[in-house]
């Protein structure tokens, strides 16, 4: 039998925008992704909004929560 | 006047040739300046004889703990006896040792706890195993060594393995580790293997910006992957012993990861589990592009989303 395997691409509707989804406390952006087709779509924002966002959300460095671990 | 110059260039290259000798046997010629034929006397007579340790120990005894740690005036050492139960801080946070000649297996050794932690002048392969040692961690901050080959099977706990700068390959074997173990910052390792059961794999290889070849344990049972491949734009070859979590990986290859190639694509994607979480695999738009419309299917298929 041949199972038949859907799965959604979903890109911004304006160019200059992103798709982005939040997960694992951290906000992902992305031109292009491949959804389950049970998954809902990716929300959409501008360039704008996704640098205001990644200016108040600094990526970890990772040395530094290191050496607090320890 | 040609013919003198063509004859220091003949001993320039003999002399180069000297130092490349020596080099390949593993010696050293100090720096005294520039390597030409002028001083190369000076050179000779401050080669250190290969035989001439500062310490040696031919009967040790059962507790080495921190037997040269922080012993600062020390820069060789050759440990001829294998049978210590602690060797834990044997050589912490000694700064000056260079040359090191150890037992490449201690049998007997319970306790090997930060065992050459900090010691960031180390120039000498480090090999070493330990069979029932429960704690290895320290060997991290090793700035200066060629290359670590670390046995472990029954190690539960470590702190990390980082700032290798200069090792070119790393290879560990341990049995659990819940520690915050990382190899990161491994600037010139090529190749790098890790075997064992771990929880946590967050920063794992984290600016090992030269690494090419990864192989990796199951990662069934980790709950932390973050930025796992950071800085590893130049990873190839990523093998994996086993299923990937069953957790969020949007950010396992950030910052970036595009010379992945497309096997080690599909190996990750095979070694998903199914999710019913709507988990993405973060692999970004030019790994994306290196696969076919049925391969993201194989992925979307077991739940995930492809980003």
């Amino acid at each position: 039998m041949i199972e038949l395997i859907t799965t959604k691409k979903q890109t911004p509707s304006v160019a200059d925008n992103w798709l982005y989804k939040d997960e694992n406390e951290i906000r992902v952006f992305r031109k292009l992704v491949f959804l389950p087709e049970s998954k809902p779509a990716w929300a959409e924002c501008t360039t704008a909004e996704k640098e205001q966002w990644e200016a108040e959300h600094p990526e970890p460095v990772m040395d530094k929560a290191m050496e607090e671990q320890q | 006047m040609s013919k003198i110059n063509e004859q220091i260039e003949r001993l320039r290259e003999l002399v180069r040739k000297c130092y490349s000798a020596v080099a390949s046997k593993n010696g050293t010629i100090p720096n005294v300046g520039e390597r030409t034929v002028s001083n190369l006397g000076a050179a000779i007579e401050s080669i250190p004889s290969v035989d001439d340790w500062d310490v040696v120990v031919n009967v040790a005894p059962s507790n080495m703990n921190g037997f040269l740690s922080k012993k600062n005036n020390i820069k060789s050492f050759q440990l001829k006896d294998n049978t210590s139960t602690d060797v834990s801080n044997l050589l912490y946070l000694n700064k000056t040792i260079e040359r090191l000649d150890i037992p490449k297996i201690f049998p007997n050794a319970t306790r090997a706890s930060y065992f050459m932690s900090g010691a960031i002048n180390l120039q000498s392969h480090v090999d070493v195993k330990f069979p029932v040692a429960t704690d290895v961690s320290g060997f991290n901050d090793l700035h200066n060594v060629p290359s670590i080959r670390l046995v472990a099977p029954n190690a539960y706990y470590s702190t990390n393995m980082s700032y290798a700068s200069n090792a070119t390959s790393i290879y560990v074997e341990c049995g659990t580790y819940n520690g915050n173990f990382k190899i990161s910052n491994a600037y010139k390792a090529k190749l790098i293997t890790i075997k064992g059961y771990f929880t946590t794999f967050n920063g794992m290889f984290s600016n090992d910006s030269s690494l090419e070849t990864a192989y990796i344990p199951d990662l069934s049972n980790v709950t932390n992957i973050d930025y796992c491949f950071s800085f590893c734009s130049k990873l190839v070859n990523l093998y994996i012993d086993g299923r990937m979590p069953n957790i969020s990986l949007s950010n396992l290859f950030t910052k970036t990861c595009d010379a992945l190639s497309r096997d080690s694509l599909m190996r990750v994607i095979d070694a998903l589990p199914t999710t019913t979480n709507g988990y993405t695999l973060g692999l970004g738009a030019t790994n994306i592009a290196k696969l076919t419309n049925e391969e993201i299917a194989v992925a979307t298929a077991k739940g995930w989303t492809i980003a």
